[in-house]
């Protein structure tokens, strides 16, 4: 009996050593190195995005909403940011110059937004509907600036606006303050009781009647409707403030601006993940362009694994794949479905930080954070399932069991997976001749760890794990630079030039 | 007669109004606890104790002591060389954009966890009072 105890404690004890066992290969410390750095950006405390312009023109962000241009040696800050909803993980997140840039001076970035986006399910694809309710040239000029003012809306809500202002349309109203004014005064997508819907449209429609006629004896009336109109607002997640609307908390909102010298032209958001959520987790984010000039970008599970990131109806946990006006790709994996996101190109992600195109074997790769444990390493494949929180490598961090299960059919198992955690961020190839001993490794950022990671990969499988830039700091971004260097950001100090010795 | 009721009344108000003016601690401390591992435990960890020489110790830490330095560093961000429980610590925590309530909540429940124990009570009011120095 004694044996039996022993023999089950042996086990239990070989599992749990094996659970704490470092995924090999095993990472190590070069003894000696070949390189030195430089820091040429200095003064920017969390550096979460970097992108060159050129190799003496490189724009950076700094979490806490600025957007810094660095060019020949000097740093400038950048106005016309939209604005940014600091909270937890979130902030300013990635920039990416266009690949067009010097025709269009285009950039794109991500940030986390309080900005209520209803519901964004592009009716881009499902303009058939509006179409027959155009009438005439005018109409159809609205239509087209809405859709560039405002890319993601309920289509229902567009085809009503169309019924609601036809006539004012045709007799020139601006059709955006038009829409605005619809939107705050119609569209209430959190409330499910009719009895508060009919309530509210009712007081509206008195109010507006009111603000028509101007009359000033009306004036008391009208303040007593509008409070009663807020009253019953209250009861829902949103409170119109200072007369807008406002739900709470954010989600990541993808941008794109023309970038005239020190100024943002011409700003207008693409994308936006809905519904708003106030936890401080997961926004990934991280912005990449193929060789046909798609644009991906990631957005994290928003601190809700159970619902996000397997359902393909709402946004978080995904990657997305957009053109570069915003519009979404005919071949999207989920085009055609019912109420998808027609954006999302792979589901089942937990928190990417980190995504590279990379140009030999032309795929989309990203890296993610697990739980404890679990970090991954993906290929990007159109409307695959990456399988987070179905199938992990990682447990809780309290310890706690998430998913018995490693991998599922139909769910795609990673590259590589970090245990214990590294907490990835960045990612880049070297590809050019600069670190003859490094060409062809993937770099990423470590955390929690502080170093920059070199990973060599052979054949689809990682063979060979460095630290570079030992205790460096935390390690938020990696790049390869148009002068084929490593640029490296480290929260508190800044951006580094990985600079090889003279031999 | 009129000034016993004149001051009953007040008393009764007064009493009132601190009974439903406050958030009750019970539920700030619940509160809290979803916020602090929403925001703080993945450095601090869910118990507190932190990572040696990296993210400073919650549990039966005497940085804590000065609660204001506490509600600061968690409203505006806490950068550049501390020393907590003896050890030296240098590092960065930025402000997460907790609204008042919040840091108050989590204050009460950092304060109350761990071996920590307190006979303070944090409102929104205190954490509002506290500007950037």
């Amino acid at each position: 009996m004694k044996n039996i105890f022993l023999i089950i404690g042996f086990t239990l004890l070989a599992l749990l050593s094996c659970n704490a066992q470092e995924n090999p290969p095993k990472i190590k410390s070069p003894s000696s190195s070949n390189y030195t750095y430089e820091i040429i950006v200095e003064g920017v405390e969390i550096p979460w995005g970097m992108s060159f312009v050129n190799k003496n023109d490189l724009l950076v962000t700094e979490k806490s909403g600025i957007l810094y241009r660095f060019r020949n040696g000097i740093k400038n800050k950048i106005k016309g940011l939209p604005p940014v909803y600091v909270r937890g993980q979130g902030g300013l997140l990635d920039v990416a110059v266009s690949p067009f840039f010097k025709k269009t001076k285009e950039i794109y970035f991500t940030m986390s937004s309080e900005i209520d986006t209803y519901n964004n399910i592009s009716f881009t694809n499902n303009s058939v509907l509006v179409e027959n309710f155009l009438e005439n040239e005018l109409i159809n000029d609205a239509i087209e600036l809405i859709r560039k003012e405002y890319p993601f809306v309920f289509n229902d809500t567009f085809i009503d606006f169309i019924e609601t202002f036809k006539d004012e349309l045709k007799n020139g109203a601006d059709p955006i303050e038009k829409f605005q004014l619809f939107l705050d005064v119609n569209y209430y997508p959190d409330i499910k009781d009719e009895n508060d819907l009919e309530k509210i449209s009712d007081l509206n429609i008195k109010i507006k009647k009111i603000e028509i006629s101007n009359n000033k004896n009306l004036f008391e009336e009208e303040k007593k409707l509008k409070k009663k109109l807020r009253s019953i607002q209250k009861k829902y997640s949103f409170i119109p403030q200072n007369g807008k609307r406002k739900s709470k908390g954010g989600h990541t909102a993808l941008y794109k601006a023309v970038l005239e010298d020190l100024e943002l032209k011409d700003v207008k958001m693409i994308y936006k993940g809905d519904f708003n959520t106030k936890k401080g987790q997961h926004w990934g984010s991280r912005i990449v362009f193929d060789e046909n000039n798609y644009l991906y970008f990631t957005i994290g599970d928003r601190g809700n694994r159970d619902v996000n990131p397997q359902d393909i109806t709402r946004d978080g946990g995904k990657v997305y794949r957009l053109n570069l006006d915003g519009s979404i790709p005919n071949d999207n994996p989920f085009v055609g479905k019912d109420n998808v996101r027609e954006a999302i190109y792979s589901f089942g992600h937990r928190n990417p930080q980190g995504m590279v195109f990379n140009k030999n074997r032309k795929e989309i790769w990203t890296n993610e954070h697990g739980p404890k444990g679990g970090d991954e390493i993906n290929i990007i494949q159109p409307g695959k399932n990456y399988g987070w929180p179905i199938i992990t490598y990682g447990i809780n961090y309290s310890g706690t069991i998430i998913t018995d299960k490693t991998s599922l059919d139909g769910m795609e198992q990673p590259l590589y997976y970090w245990v214990p955690s590294i907490a990835p961020s960045g990612m880049a190839f070297s590809t050019s001749n600069i670190y003859p001993e490094w060409k062809n490794s993937l770099f990423v950022g470590s955390l929690k760890f502080e170093y920059l990671e070199r990973l060599e990969i052979k054949k689809g499988k990682v063979i060979k794990r460095d630290k570079v830039l030992e205790s460096i700091g935390r390690v938020r971004n990696v790049k390869e630079g148009p002068d084929g260097y490593l640029y490296v950001a480290v929260e508190g100090k800044g951006i580094l030039k990985i600079i090889p010795n003279q031999k | 007669m009129k000034f016993i009721l004149a001051t009953y009344v007040i008393l009764f108000f007064t009493i009132c109004f601190n009974l439903f003016s406050k958030k009750p601690l019970k539920e700030s401390l619940v509160d809290g606890k979803e916020i602090y591992s929403d925001f703080c435990a993945q450095c601090h960890l869910e118990n507190g104790e932190g990572v040696e020489g990296i993210y400073p110790p919650l549990a039966k830490s005497d940085f804590l002591i000065d609660v204001n330095q506490t509600i600061h560093s968690i409203k505006y961000g806490l950068k550049g060389p501390v020393t907590v429980n003896g050890e030296k610590y240098n590092s960065i925590m930025v402000s997460q954009g907790l609204e008042d309530e919040e840091i108050s909540d989590v204050v009460n429940y950092i304060l109350n966890s761990w071996g920590n124990s307190t006979n303070k009570i944090i409102t929104e009011e205190i954490v509002a009072s506290i500007t950037k120095l």
